[in-house]
């Protein structure tokens, strides 16, 4: 199976490890993780992951305009927003500014996977069962 | 008198000392097994798959009834009879005390009658307060997230409590872990975890014991507030409600501004049990 190289964008450090270890031995290979909004699209524009996984609520700058600066460097970027709050506003906010999908916490770890290998067939799910 | 746990209620009362309570709390969460760990006793389930329902158990809305029978593939008579066990073996509080050496049986009748009569008189009142009033769509909600999210994993009871209308406040001892409606509503949900909420949350989410005051336990405890905050705004809005979470913060994180538009906001401290999820509410 291909690998696929994920970075992480949550303000939360529990969140961060809890996905680290559910991608732990999966075709999908975290090689960033953080926990800063603005410093997320300073190293983005270095390591061009193949998905970004992005909290939509964090302190200081926001999920949606770390989506919107993501974009603006790279529109093909797949962007995946994680969040608790799944409601439609901010579902439809989120595609409509170009995140692939929308993921909602929590979830369990091989929901999670089947999710990530889905992203291609299923490009606007927005919710997963846990 | 508010209603109250019973433990607390025998601490008001003067029967037993604080260290006591703490004591007998320590020694339920020891005795009281949940049902995968009773199955594995059983034979019915293996180490391995009894960690794998307890994982799933955290992260998903099933019981633990459920679990056993879809993952770990036990009948539902097994499950019963393991149901039957539990029951059987479970010590409550009072229980514990009493094995502690903290209080006798006989106080412990007659404490437990007392408190009864009045606990049933109390919550019953504040119940048919509490119903009819809008906002309790709301703190249901809440409290089924809450329940979702920690409760469940230790198995804390829950209860309706009256705010002391005079400081805003919850009565001390009763603050481990509230949901308030913030606005003229005296009411909030409380959750007796017996622990501190830092600590239930970064086992549940991280596996691993960590430092209550450490920045790992204050993360999963934000975190926390935002499962419950943001999956409460997911829930209710389909019934019209609208509502906005903010970020968790803690005094060391600066929060939202405190302007009362519609939100669903957490404070916490790190290391500590108090934990507030304050409700901002515009009803439909």
């Amino acid at each position: 199976m291909t690998s696929q190289t994920v970075m992480t964008i949550d303000d939360s450090a529990a969140i961060l490890t809890i996905i680290a270890a559910y991608l732990e031995d999966s075709e999908f290979k975290v090689i960033a993780s953080e926990r800063d909004g603005r410093r997320a699209v300073e190293v983005f524009r270095e390591i061009r992951p193949d998905i970004v996984l992005l909290d939509l609520i964090m302190p200081g700058q926001s999920g949606m305009e770390t989506l919107s600066q993501i974009l603006a460097l790279d529109p093909d970027t797949c962007v995946v927003m994680v969040s608790s709050l799944g409601t439609e506003d901010a579902v439809h906010q989120c595609l409509s500014t170009g995140a692939r999908s929308f993921l909602q916490k929590p979830f369990s770890r091989d929901a999670f996977i089947d999710f990530l290998r889905n992203l291609e067939n299923q490009p606007q799910n927005p919710r997963i069962e846990s | 008198m508010s209603s109250m746990f019973f433990g607390h209620y025998l601490l008001e009362q003067g029967a037993i000392q604080r260290e006591g309570l703490l004591n007998a709390i320590e020694r339920q969460r020891n005795t009281n097994r949940p049902l995968p760990d009773i199955a594995v006793g059983e034979g019915l389930l293996d180490q391995a798959k009894a960690d794998q329902i307890h994982a799933m158990f955290r992260v998903s809305n099933s019981s633990y009834e459920d679990l056993c029978i879809s993952e770990g593939s036990l009948s539902r008579a097994d499950v019963e009879r393991l149901s039957r066990i539990q029951s059987t073996e479970w010590l409550r509080i009072g229980a514990a005390l009493v094995k502690g050496g903290y209080l006798s049986d006989t106080a412990l009748t007659t404490h437990l009658e007392d408190f009864n009569a009045i606990d049933s008189a109390q919550q019953s009142t504040l119940e048919s307060e509490f119903n009819h009033l809008e906002e309790s769509i709301i703190v249901r909600a809440c409290t089924d997230l809450t329940l979702r999210h920690v409760a469940r994993m230790t198995g804390a009871p829950v209860k309706l409590q009256r705010i002391d209308p005079s400081n805003g406040t919850l009565r001390q001892g009763f603050r481990r872990f509230a949901q308030n409606i913030v606005g003229d509503r005296d009411f909030c949900i409380t959750v007796d975890l017996g622990d501190p909420l830092f600590s239930i949350a970064a086992k549940g989410m991280l596996g691993v014991e960590v430092d209550p005051a450490s920045e790992a336990a204050r993360d999963a405890g934000c975190e926390l507030i935002n499962l419950i905050g943001g999956n409460a705004c997911t829930q209710l809005e389909p019934q019209g409600y609208t509502l906005r979470p903010e970020p968790p913060f803690s005094p060391d994180n600066s929060g939202p501004d405190q302007e009362e538009r519609p939100s669903i906001r957490g404070a916490a401290l790190a290391g500590d049990d108090h934990f507030e999820l304050n409700i901002f509410i515009d009803p439909p």
